[in-house]
């Protein structure tokens, strides 16, 4: 018997309810008229998501989330392409010791890592700057790239560079050409991922954010610390289409069950 | 198929690592150095971080009741959270793998998805679900099931509530991974040899899937042991965890030099955690897997 | 003059040598296998004339040209990949093109010289396809018009046709000499299978354990091998180890098993233990009275063309084939001679040391 029995679809569905119970609340609250937390039974309105362009705040650190998140996973892919490539193609002595080093943010609880960047950017004065903040998110999202280029760069058939090179192309032209086309699902995913890592990213942000560099999710935490209104709603429902649109180009890139089994 | 090593051709590997190993030594070696000998300096309120060494936060960490309370907490919520976790996502991994696409690929999106949200949209929902104005506890006052608002906002039960919903994707992810590995075939063996399914799933699947399960307890209990948003927004002021004590120290008291070494002593817990499990499983799995 | 040559060719892995030592001169035109089981060297030989793997000793030279220490992408030679390497992102036509683009050659120039190769090749509506949408024997063949484009000095064929399946491999290895014949590119290809070297080559060099064993015209090292190793690699042989018992005008008795085989005696220093060599297409059935050898049908095999037998002799199991003329042959349990014409039978020294 290989089907799933009675039994075993209600416990299903069940457990498919917990997971999606409490997103499908924040979207039904975002909808209420009221000006407070409820559900919208009298009447659905939008004036909690017109609430969101009125709130300036929310949307500079919407766009701070943004550029961050861009220039972290940009970052984050360049340096990840070339360390992969060396990972995959030579056998050098440290290489497994690297590799374990540069998946290491995985294992360091990002409380941690918020301590140490705080520290260190006393240290270097650069407390409160986007440049840092970037750097912090750079570190947190590379193993993600990291992993996603390294597995697009191992299935890589070595002959066809050599091949390249045979025919007379340059080490350039045959990364340029040859390599990068091929790797390219693996670092657009790559790329894809890190981007969604950073924005969502508030454990360690949180110790690194200034006034200035307040991203996303950081703004929503202190908020809902101090009072929790349909406004945080009406944003997370935005959160959550918009993921679930980079959730669909993901999958066409890449393969979204790929991606969401490797994230473990 | 492999280019020999003499000196000439092991510089590209190395000039290709070189940009991520120096932005990593820059931005977490350092840092995590830095923040280590911090762990040793002294605080006073009015000087601030004092340049002397001691072991004297360490101490006061382990000898303090205060902190006993605070660890413990933590620790009973990170097993509460892992054994819940084990008990529903393994279960559930093996009813995914059961399905036909799509509906495979399907549920595998809704159950892993919000991985991919933050995890502030995650505990909002819960904090809306469980508060005492939340959807539960109105839904049961206006269906005459309780008289009293059902608070489950800054409860132990509430955090457990919530980090085991952010923190179960873990799990199905890795009993996922362990049940690609099976080889159908055996269990349709078991069955022709006279086995109930439900012997089949607990003499012949369960064992094998263990590790999975095994690795997604390991995973999901440092996640839990480490987690701060969560117990933050759910806990609230009253429920301390070690995340968001050291965040206090660091952020309200500003004794830096004690949040540096609760932050050091949990990073210590997570290494010996996936150590030893990764020291476990090897010996008692060698053996079977190879 | 010879076109390429290898000279002292070495190749040592740390403390593994790859490849002992390699002297072979091709010449202008030629087409010569390196001929070898898997870890012989072969491989590693083609990668050093490719210049993927730098020699620990040694020359490569081509028309004059010392190349040893020439890039790879510098050396203007063809290569056939065993898994092909076609860029799977581009296609056909691209693919074909790449090295005349390398080379900056127009492109009006470059489309006609990629049509005349897809031409040579039988590929000509395949052109826009992309390298997923092809047969394997497609794609090998499109690998073969992208390496000789170029016009190569050198055409280097690892392995090309392993991957494909007996009858295709066949139909290749016709295709292939043909194209090398109309094209006439000097062509090193390297193989672990003789049939295949035997079949395509001018000439086939035998390399094992890092050494070339014999270099010749695949007929001369079929009939006569210089070692045990050589005559077992090439075709099916019947090796019999034994000693010499006696001499006595001209001839030999060699004492094999429980038997005793009577040789000419070419060697009067040969002494002691030898192995005798003889093809299964070379024994021919007779009356138990009339054979060299006697002997009883073990198993009998109809395979088509030809029938296998399998024989128990006093000299030990024998292979013996038949071509299939249509005729009645003997059966299984029926006693018999075996025979063969003078001088069909090898000797060759020693015994399995030379395995």
């Amino acid at each position: 018997m290989k089907t799933n029995g009675p039994l075993a679809l209600i416990f299903h569905t069940v457990f498919v309810i917990f997971i999606l119970a409490p997103l499908a609340i924040v979207c039904v609250v975002a909808f209420t008229d009221k000006g407070y937390l409820s559900l919208p039974t009298d009447g659905a309105s939008l004036r909690w998501f017109r609430a969101i362009l009125e709130n300036t705040e929310f949307i500079d650190s919407f766009w701070i989330s943004l550029y961050l998140a861009l220039g972290a996973a940009t970052i984050a892919l360049a340096v990840a392409i070339p360390a992969s490539l060396a990972v995959v193609r030579y056998r050098f002595p440290g290489r497994e010791g690297l590799t374990a080093f540069f998946l290491s943010p995985l294992m360091i609880p990002h409380v941690v890592l918020g301590v140490a960047f705080l520290r260190f950017f006393t240290e270097v004065g650069l407390t409160g700057t986007m440049v840092g903040l970037t750097f912090t998110h750079v570190i947190i999202v590379m193993p993600y790239a990291l992993r996603l280029v390294l597995a697009s760069a191992s299935g890589l058939d070595r002959d066809a560079e050599r091949a390249a090179l045979s025919l007379g192309a340059s080490a350039f032209t045959v990364f340029r050409r040859i390599t990068l086309p091929l790797i390219l699902p693996g670092v657009a995913g790559g790329w894809v991922l890190a981007f969604i890592t950073s924005f969502d990213e508030v454990t360690m942000t949180v110790f690194v954010a200034s006034p200035s560099t307040t991203t996303l999710p950081v703004r929503m935490y202190h908020h809902i610390a101090q009072t929790i209104d349909p406004l945080l709603a009406s944003i997370s429902t935005v959160l959550i289409v918009l993921t679930v649109i980079l959730m669909v180009i993901l999958d066409r890139i890449y393969g979204l069950d790929k991606i969401l089994i490797g994230k473990g | 198929m492999s280019s020999h090593s003499t000196a000439k051709a092991l510089i590209p590997p190395y000039l290709l690592s070189a940009p991520a190993l120096i932005l990593y030594l820059a931005m977490l070696g350092v840092p995590m150095l830095l923040t280590f000998v911090l762990s040793f300096n002294a605080y006073d309120f009015n000087k601030g971080i004092l340049p002397s060494y001691s072991l004297d936060n360490y101490i006061e960490i382990v000898t303090d009741s205060y902190f006993h309370e605070i660890f413990a907490r933590t620790f009973g919520l990170a097993l509460l959270v892992t054994v819940i976790c084990a008990l529903i996502g393994a279960p559930e991994a093996y009813i995914l793998s059961r399905m036909r696409n799509p509906w495979r690929s399907f549920f595998l999106v809704v159950i892993l998805g919000p991985l991919l949200i933050s995890v502030i949209v995650r505990t909002l929902g819960w904090a809306l679900l469980i508060g005492g104005s939340g959807v539960i506890s109105s839904t049961l006052q206006s269906l005459g099931l309780i008289d009293e608002p059902f608070q489950l906002m800054f409860t132990f039960t509430g955090m457990t509530i919530a980090l085991v919903h952010v923190l179960v994707p873990f799990m199905v992810i890795a009993v996922w991974a362990s049940l690609q590995k099976l080889d159908p075939a055996v269990e349709d063996a078991g069955l022709s040899l006279g086995a109930s399914q439900f012997t089949v799933l607990r003499r012949i699947v369960l064992p094998q899937v263990m590790p999975g399960v095994l690795s997604g307890s390991m995973i999901v209990f440092a996640l839990t042991a480490s987690a701060f948003a969560t117990p933050a927004i759910i806990g609230g002021r009253r429920l301390k965890v070690v995340a968001t004590t050291a965040y206090d120290e660091f952020l309200s008291t500003l004794n830096w030099p004690l949040g540096a070494a609760i932050a050091v002593v949990l990073l210590i817990a997570n290494i010996v955690i996936i150590a030893s499990y990764n020291r476990f499983i090897e010996r008692k799995y060698a053996q079977v897997f190879g | 003059m010879s076109f390429l040559r290898m000279e002292g060719l070495v190749k040592k892995f740390g403390d593994f040598t790859a490849v002992e030592r390699v002297d072979l001169s091709v010449e202008k035109g030629e087409f010569v296998s390196l001929l070898g089981p898997s870890g012989c060297g072969k491989t590693t030989t083609l990668q050093m004339i490719a210049g993927f793997v730098e020699p620990t000793e040694g020359r490569i030279i081509i028309d004059g040209r010392d190349i040893t220490d020439v890039k790879a992408n510098q050396r203007g030679l063809g290569i056939v990949f065993q898994s092909y390497a076609l860029f799977p992102h581009m296609t056909v036509f691209d693919n074909v093109g790449f090295g005349l683009e390398m080379r900056g050659v127009a492109k009006d120039e470059r489309r006609q010289r990629i049509e005349e190769a897809l031409e040579l090749v039988h590929l000509e509506p395949f052109a826009h396809r992309f390298p997923r949408e092809l047969s394997g024997g497609q794609r090998q063949r499109v690998a073969v018009a992208r390496a000789l484009v170029i016009k190569p000095d050198v055409l280097l064929l690892d392995e090309p046709l392993s991957n494909l399946d007996a009858k295709l491999r066949e139909d290749m290895q016709m295709e292939l000499r043909s194209i090398q014949r109309t094209v006439g590119t000097t062509t090193i290809l390297v193989t672990h299978d003789q049939t295949e070297a035997m079949a395509m080559s001018d000439r086939i060099a035998v390399m094992d354990q890092g050494r070339l064993v014999q270099v010749g015209v695949p007929l001369d090292a079929y009939e006569a091998p210089r070692t045990t190793f050589v005559s077992n690699f090439l075709g099916k042989t019947n090796t019999l180890r034994g000693t010499v018992a006696s001499r006595a005008k001209g001839r030999m008795q060699v004492r094999v098993g429980e038997g005793m085989v009577d040789v000419r005696d070419v060697d009067p220093d040969l002494q002691g233990a030898i192995s005798l060599s003889i093809r299964p297409e070379k024994l021919h059935f007779t009356s138990p009275a009339d054979g060299r050898i006697t002997g009883r049908v073990h198993t009998r095999l109809f395979l088509g063309n030809h029938w296998l037998f399998q024989v128990e002799s006093p000299v030990g199991a024998l292979l013996v084939t038949v071509e299939n003329s249509g005729e009645s042959v003997v059966e299984e349990n029926q006693q018999i001679g075996l025979t063969w014409k003078p001088g069909e039978i090898r000797i060759l020294p020693g015994n399995a040391a030379d395995e």
